[in-house]
């Protein structure tokens, strides 16, 4: 029931719809602190906040085109770039950077050129046009933003034909608006503002027959919708079986128990508080497993009320219980996995908190906790002692199964996203870039050397470099523009041409016109490649010699997949010397306790059967086996190990004790406690929710199968079979 | 009553009998009207004639002149060539816009182009150097201010570009003049030669 209500808790706490400051739910705590620094650089450079608006069912220019433009003015505060919608106004400070460092990029083309190419903007301004393209060649002789239009048209490359600022696929009638947001996809308030808009969008859109968001926002955004959804509705069957285990309680008169509740809630509060202060920030995963694991903590509670907290034998069954569940803990906090060390943290001081208030209050005050046990054991459902077995048996098949450690299988995708993105990655012809941080220390330098390397090699090159020059070269370049417009010196022009083209004259101004180190805020045109004064550069080899190559290189160039796709190699190389470890650690207290290897054995027994049960599930309904499956195994490891230990205590040393019959009612209501408090997200469609769901669900159900009728079941096998020996 | 007041009584009454006089000038003219007036060009092949040019940029005081040549090839092609005072050569050709200049050659689609101003721009332009009497129409109310001299005002209140358009005809019935008001305040003065005709039965 306590765990039950924590389940409630932790899943109200989620619905809400801001998070606080110190709530953390970002991917990258599943990443080493190096490969974390290399997936900020996803993050928060502006170069990835690129998505794509992907519309169904028409292919109306000019609906098209006032729907892109809609965008860009309704929504300006969100949108950075639109490339459907080209407004020169919009576009000002891209545009008036680009044109202002003119004399960094070109040198003065001389006195012939000029005049050449200023005639001939005063021949196309002679043209009819708007107001604001004639104020682009005002500032433009030179037509340079035609340059700049080329180069970022480059930045889009894909398989897809470019139709009015859209990129189309004629085949299946799909059209793709490329939208570039002004904030990073963790703000994913933001991109709620955004998406909210496009069902409505869509109506008005006539012939539209769907209207999506696909990229790092949209999928960000998904994933908490999806996190927020499923709570919705597992916070009310939670809540509702935490009713159900109250109304029991009430019902059977075992009010003491209760008084356990406010303890935990403590416990759980001050912990949260401690990690806070350690970590700066608590994971919604740790909030939502760690005060499950702590719970277990209730487990020695609760069975203290029914076996007697006055008696030694009861603590120390629960002294035994704790030591083998924090001794696997403390080793997982070993990992180099920032989410493992923060649950391990958190469970383990919980735990051991927790204790220690039960231990000093329930000895203290013994009497306002005991409780009278039910009638209820084992022998009244004797079916269930081969179904043990069974599951004992069964345990073995979970080494058939392929466990799925990426973080990608993490990722929740609807089915319109899942096929939004294979049509994708189809049609589009691009994979994703490789990264690389140029040096800080002179980033236009080593951007400069990454494009001659990727230009020798045939290699695409996208950063600094394509827009600017180096230092030297900018110096070289401004001497040419000084020499001609400054110190006195003034370009040969006609009436005409100085009146026509002042503002143009006017952007060259002699008291700024300096070689630009980007030691500085940098330009508007290079802000998609600036974070923080670093930036970013990105390579698009081809084939699979280009990255061979790239990776002998330049070994730090990398992408989103393979970042993620080494989180699975850590976590299993940890693993392959962890749970060897934590097995040994936990069976080494359990036979310091009971000094006899088959008594020990006997401990694990319910944790067998819990495996076997999930094992049985996972394959019977396909269900996959996570990373997050393998945390919840390891809380179903947890507990059982303390089921064990309370069976076996009651076996061996309480057979006669008139309270050791209570170990059957503690153990039925911490499963029950248990089960009531998880189950309900196997309702998720989440996957981090679903896959711990099912391992805490079928792992304890097997568990508590294990504790009652599998140890039994083989002590008794055991008993006889030494007997007839 | 004010003297000042007393005194735009005046005005006003002096001012109504002008401006009956000048509306009553103004004839709206029909389709029909306006095919018969351009009939001449809506069935040519090719089309060459001379221009002169003069765009006055209002808010900057400039005027801006140039000469040049414009060729019309039915069904689709226009060329718009400036001699002085910088060669410059814009071909509008199916949705293809190329402009060539002594520094090079840039040509793009109009399909490509993002920027709906441009795009109507394009299409408004292409009427008009076409002459097409049935587009023309379909977008703008037409009245004939005096013999061969018609006025050309925008049914759109949010047209981007050419708000209003003057015309006037020479005796033999070829474009003499055209003056373009544009929505920025800017105008586009054209006077154009004799042009040189191939109709299509001619062919």
């Amino acid at each position: 029931m306590i765990k039950a209500c924590l389940a409630a808790l932790f899943l109200v706490s989620f619905s809400a719809s801001a998070m606080p400051k110190w709530f953390d739910q970002s991917h990258e705590i599943f990443l080493t602190k190096e490969l974390d620094t290399m997936a900020s650089n996803y993050r928060d450079f502006p170069l990835f906040w690129w998505n794509f608006l992907i519309i169904d069912g028409t292919t109306n220019w000019d609906d098209l085109s006032a729907l892109c433009a809609d965008i860009a003015t309704s929504s300006a505060n969100l949108v950075q770039k639109v490339p459907c919608h080209f407004d020169v106004k919009q576009l000002g400070d891209f545009t008036h950077d680009w044109l202002r460092d003119l004399p960094l990029r070109e040198a003065f083309p001389g006195d012939k050129v000029l005049h050449t190419r200023m005639q001939e903007t005063l021949a196309k301004a002679s043209l009819p046009m708007g107001r604001d393209v004639l104020e682009v060649l005002r500032l433009d002789p030179l037509g340079t933003l035609n340059d700049l239009k080329e180069r970022v048209e480059k930045r889009m490359q894909m398989d897809l034909k470019l139709e009015h600022g859209f990129l189309v696929d004629e085949k299946s009638h799909r059209v793709l608006m490329p939208i570039q947001f002004s904030f990073s996809p963790a703000d994913s308030a933001q991109t709620h503002e955004f998406t909210s808009t496009l069902a409505d969008r869509c109506q008005h859109l006539k012939g539209c027959t769907g209207m999506d968001l696909f990229g790092p926002h949209a999928s960000t955004r998904e994933n908490e919708m999806r996190i927020r959804d499923d709570v919705s509705v597992v916070s009310l069957v939670g809540p509702l079986a935490m009713a159900l285990l109250c109304l029991f309680i009430f019902v059977t008169r075992r009010y003491r128990i209760l008084n356990l509740v406010p303890i935990l809630l403590f416990t759980i509060a001050f912990d949260i508080v401690v990690t806070v202060l350690v970590f700066g920030k608590i994971h919604g995963i740790t909030l939502g497993f760690g005060p499950g694991i702590v719970g277990l903590a209730m487990d020695y509670g609760i069975h203290s009320c029914f076996l007697g907290p006055r008696s030694a034998k009861t603590w120390r069954a629960n002294w035994v219980g704790l030591l083998t569940t924090i001794v696997i803990m403390i080793i997982l906090g070993f990992s180099s996995i920032p989410l493992l060390r923060q649950m391990m943290f958190f469970s383990v001081f919980g735990l051991c908190f927790n204790y220690l208030l039960i231990y000093m209050i329930l000895r203290r005050w013994p009497e306002k906790f005991e409780a009278d046990h039910y009638q209820f054991s084992p022998a009244q459902l004797p079916w269930l002692k081969p179904v043990a077995i069974v599951l004992l048996v069964l345990s073995a098949a979970i080494f058939t199964q392929r466990v799925h450690l990426d973080v990608g299988h993490l990722n929740y995708e609807s089915p319109r996203t899942q096929e939004m993105r294979q049509w994708f990655f189809k049609v589009a012809g691009t994979d994703s870039p490789y990264l690389v941080i140029e040096d800080e220390r002179n980033a236009l330098a080593s951007s400069e050397s990454h494009k001659k390397w990727a230009d020798e090699h045939g290699i695409q090159f996208e950063g600094l470099s394509n827009y600017i020059p180096s230092f030297n070269d900018q110096t070289r370049h401004v001497l040419t523009w000084r020499a001609k417009f400054c110190d006195g010196n003034k370009p040969k022009l006609t009436e005409q041409q100085t009146k026509f083209f002042a503002p143009f004259l006017k952007s060259i101004d002699c008291d700024k016109l300096y070689a630009d180190p980007l030691n500085s805020a940098p330009p508007d045109y290079l802000q998609d490649f600036a974070h923080e004064g670093r930036y970013v550069g990105l390579f698009f080899p081809k084939t699979p010699e280009q990255i061979q190559t790239l990776h002998a290189q330049y070994s730090e160039a990398t992408t989103p997949r393979e970042i993620f796709d080494s989180f699975p190699r850590i976590f299993y190389n940890e693993l392959l010397w962890m749970v060897p470890l934590a097995f040994a650690g936990a069976f080494l207290f359990l036979y310091l306790h009971y000094l006899q290897l088959g008594w020990s054995a006997l401990a694990v027994v319910p944790f067998l059967t819990g495996l076997g049960l999930y094992a049985a599930i996972v394959i019977v309904f396909h269900l996959p086996i996570s990373f997050i499956s393998l945390i919840g195994l390891l809380m179903v490891f947890g507990c059982s190990l303390d089921y064990g230990v309370f069976v076996m205590d009651f076996l061996l040393f309480r057979k006669e004790d008139q309270r050791g019959a209570g170990v059957w009612s503690a153990l039925s209501l911490c499963a029950f406690a248990t089960i009531a408090g998880f189950a309900p997200l196997v309702f998720a469609h989440h996957p981090v929710l679903n896959d711990l769901g099912q391992a805490l669900l079928w792992g304890t159900l097997g568990t508590y199968i294990g504790s009652l009728w599998g140890i039994t079941g083989v002590y008794t096998f055991w008993q006889k079979w030494r007997a007839r020996a | 009553m004010g003297p000042k007041i007393r005194l735009q009584c005046i005005w006003s009454f002096l001012l109504v009998p002008l401006s009956l006089a000048w509306g009553a000038a103004e004839k709206p003219v029909d389709l029909a009207t306006l095919q018969k007036a351009l009939k001449s060009y809506q069935s040519i092949d090719r089309l060459d004639v001379d221009f002169k040019q003069t765009k006055i940029l209002k808010d900057i005081n400039l005027e801006l002149k140039s000469e040049g040549h414009l060729t019309v090839k039915a069904p689709d092609q226009v060329e718009w060539k400036i001699v002085k005072p910088e060669p410059l050569t814009v071909t509008l050709e199916q949705q293809k816009v190329t402009v060539k200049s002594s520094s090079g050659t840039q040509s793009y689609q109009q399909s490509e182009n993002p920027s709906t101003k441009d795009r109507e721009s394009y299409a408004t332009l292409l009427t008009w150097l076409k002459l097409d009497a049935g587009a023309i129409a379909d977008k703008y109310n037409v009245t004939e201010l005096a013999k061969n001299h018609y006025r050309f005002v925008s049914k759109d209140p949010h047209e981007a570009m050419i708000k209003a358009l003057e015309m006037e005809m020479a005796p033999d019935n070829h474009v003499s003049k055209l003056i373009f008001d544009e929505v920025s305040g800017d105008q586009m003065r054209l006077a154009f030669g004799k042009p040189k005709v191939t109709y299509r039965s001619q062919k």
